[in-house]
């Protein structure tokens, strides 16, 4: 990606906080035009990154860049990009409209061209009929437009996102996903994005930077993270997943063979374990259960210990025959078959490809 | 929204359900705790007043009072220019010591909400609280021997700034505002204070974002959410200043004569009915003040 024209870029950038090293040594560009977050649990360093991208923080090492410019001694408000806040930050004492015009006031731009830009961003997140209220009179949802079209009115050349739909309710939070998506490919503007969401971050990024203490764990496209994380904190932090110890047999290369119980089966090496010893990673619904287990790589006897009906699918917890580990296994309900009855042994099995090996934390 | 005047119609038809009523210990506990202050006030404020509502009937004739019922001293109190200028000086001293404690107190406030540092914040509000610990005679001596022709402060003047004649700062509206500020400057802080502790620091973020520097965040964002502690402040100075009386007593030097020090004297004179308008008078500007500031903060509130 080297010679991609990229939007923002950071290079060796570290932050403390008093003896809180934040952010550690993290290098990244996002190219132009392309939707990235930043994805990791709270303290991650994600919402600093970001804070650092903007300019209401400043690197304590290394440098940022912003469509090719040092933001070194570039305040916030000069820089080109534009925030949609956590809780939307907008101003209680102005109209929708009067939040939108903002920016361009402060820039003095001729009221005309003020007035056009602000209904056409308004007519971008569907509100041009809520110009003259006040942000008390709207819903969460509305809120969180107008933050948007606040930011976007700007036309920056990155608009930053601090978890702006975390305040929203569930299916909100879904229908704003896709609308935020739709409204990144019809500006073409570079999306940052921060959540702590791994099901947001995977609807709408072309690509997810995963952070865990500082340090990008993992930097790549949603579905490469999903299928081949680079680390075991990635591999618990995306999707769900059985994390087994295991015995390593022999010299671990691009594949391991590796032993529970008397079960013995190969995985591919996300990190090489050390002294014998490692976790195998297994997704919920890379296991097969029942009849579809027959043709697997890796097949096992087990019993089931507990059903739960989730709706579209369901998960049963089993217990391996000869070794005390308990898989959760996700089984998609077609509505057709019953569920396998709690206390009755099954066939389990998967594939080599579903599973990778990480050393030990 | 449109749909919700048919959920009473349909309510109707069943079965009216009248809200549980509280148990009458519960509803009697608010009266109860309220009871002490009631009786106080009663006593110490409302039978006084209503006393006096009687005097301001009386005639004051030849030194002596005679109980009557006219209202030739509302009479006198509204046409005579004498008592126009007394009410006129009354308010000029409120309103400027009122101007001057939101203007130093705005600034102070704003610095005290930007400093981070918490033992140095903690520091900082104490010395804006101190006027209040000093008894009100201490502290007018204290500014009548800085302000003194003679003074520190008019040395200062003098010397470093080549006045060539100490300026009159004492024994004058001058002293009087300048000692009426230091002490309701905390009544002043507070309150904007708190309305800024209060604001969501986001919003600056969000303006300085959206390329506004510090001033423009501040006159556009800052300051107007920040609008209603200044209004809640100001009549918290306007008040006591109007009702002032050893501040004005001790550094107007005589030539000060406000409303509390007209009533005072009209006591000494034992010239009641006089005395009693006089503070009728200062009631009736309390209640003003508290209507128009209440007005202003209801403009002011988003």
């Amino acid at each position: 990606m080297g010679n991609m024209p990229s939007d923002v870029e950071f290079t060796n950038v570290s932050k403390v906080f008093g003896t809180f090293l934040a952010v550690d040594d993290i290098s990244f560009s996002v190219p132009k035009g392309s939707f990235f977050s930043l994805l990791g649990p709270s303290g991650c360093g994600k919402t600093t990154t970001l804070r650092m991208t903007s300019g209401f923080e400043w690197p304590d090492a290394g440098t940022v860049r912003i469509a090719g410019q040092d933001m070194h001694n570039v305040a916030a408000y000069s820089r080109p990009t534009n925030m949609v806040f956590q809780r939307w930050a907008l101003f209680p004492h102005m109209t929708v409209a009067q939040n939108v015009a903002f920016g361009l006031e402060v820039d003095r731009r001729p009221r005309e061209e003020i007035r056009r830009r602000v209904a056409e961003a308004l007519e971008l997140v569907d509100l041009l009929s809520f110009a003259d209220r006040k942000p008390r009179q709207l819903s969460g949802g509305q809120m969180q437009r107008v933050a948007l079209a606040r930011a976007l009115v700007k036309q920056p050349k990155v608009l930053l996102l601090d978890e702006p739909l975390g305040a929203l309710d569930l299916k909100l939070r879904m229908q704003m996903q896709l609308e935020l998506k739709r409204i990144q490919r019809e500006v073409g503007t570079t999306f940052m994005y921060v959540t702590h969401d791994q099901g947001e971050a995977m609807t709408m990024s072309d690509q997810i930077a995963v952070m865990n203490k500082g340090k990008i764990e993992q930097l790549d496209t949603p579905q490469a993270i999903y299928d081949r994380p680079a680390s075991r904190f990635v591999a618990s932090f995306i999707g769900n997943t059985n994390l087994i110890p295991v015995e390593v047999v022999g010299t671990p290369g691009p594949t391991a063979r590796v032993r529970l119980g008397g079960l013995e089966f190969s995985a591919a090496t996300g990190t090489a374990p050390k002294g014998g010893k490692g976790t195998v990673s297994l997704r919920y619904e890379r296991i097969r259960i029942g009849a579809d287990a027959a043709s697997r790589d890796t097949r096992t006897r087990a019993l089931v210990k507990d059903v739960i009906f989730s709706g579209s699918a369901i998960l049963y917890v089993v217990a391996l025959e000869g070794s005390d580990v308990e898989l959760t296994v996700e089984a998609p309900h077609d509505g057709t078959s019953a569920p396998i009855a709690k206390g009755s042994a099954v066939d389990i099995g998967w594939d080599g490809g579903a599973t990778t090996l990480f050393a030990d934390d | 929204m449109t749909d919700l005047s048919a959920i009473p119609a349909a309510a109707a038809s069943k079965p009216a359900i009248a809200p549980a009523k509280e148990p009458f210990s519960r509803r009697m506990m608010p009266w109860l705790l309220l009871a002490p202050v009631f009786a106080v006030m009663a006593f110490a404020f409302v039978a006084p007043l209503l006393v006096f509502l009687e005097y301001s009937f009386w005639r004051f004739e030849y030194g002596k009072l005679i109980e009557d019922f006219t209202f030739d001293t509302y009479v006198e109190f509204l046409t005579d220019p004498y008592f126009h200028t007394i009410v006129y000086d009354t308010l000029k001293m409120a309103l400027i010591t009122t101007l001057c404690s939101v203007a130093v107190g705005y600034p102070l406030a704003y610095a005290l909400w930007r400093i981070t540092r918490p033992g140095l914040q903690k520091w900082f509000g104490l010395i804006i609280f101190s006027p209040i610990l000093v008894s009100v005679v201490v502290r007018s001596y204290g500014w009548t021997v800085l302000l003194a022709d003679q003074g520190p402060v008019n040395w200062f003047l003098q010397v470093v700034l080549h006045l060539p004649e100490p300026v009159r700062l004492v024994f004058n509206l001058t002293g009087v505002v300048i000692s009426l500020t230091h002490v309701f400057l905390p009544f002043v802080v507070f309150p904007i204070y708190s309305t800024m502790t209060r604001l969501d620091p986001t919003l600056r973020e969000a303006a300085m974002d959206l390329g506004a520097g510090w001033w423009t965040t501040f006159r556009r964002v800052t300051f107007p959410l920040t609008l209603p502690g200044l209004l809640a402040g100001a009549p918290i100075s306007f008040t006591p200043a109007r009702g002032a009386f050893v501040t004005p007593q001790l550094l107007g030097g005589g030539r000060v004569l406000v409303l509390p020090l007209q009533v005072f004297q009209a006591t000494t004179d034992i010239n009641w009915p006089l005395a009693a308008v006089g503070g009728i008078a200062l009631l009736v500007l309390a209640m003003i003040t508290v209507a128009v500031s209440n007005r202003l903060l209801r403009y002011s509130e988003v």
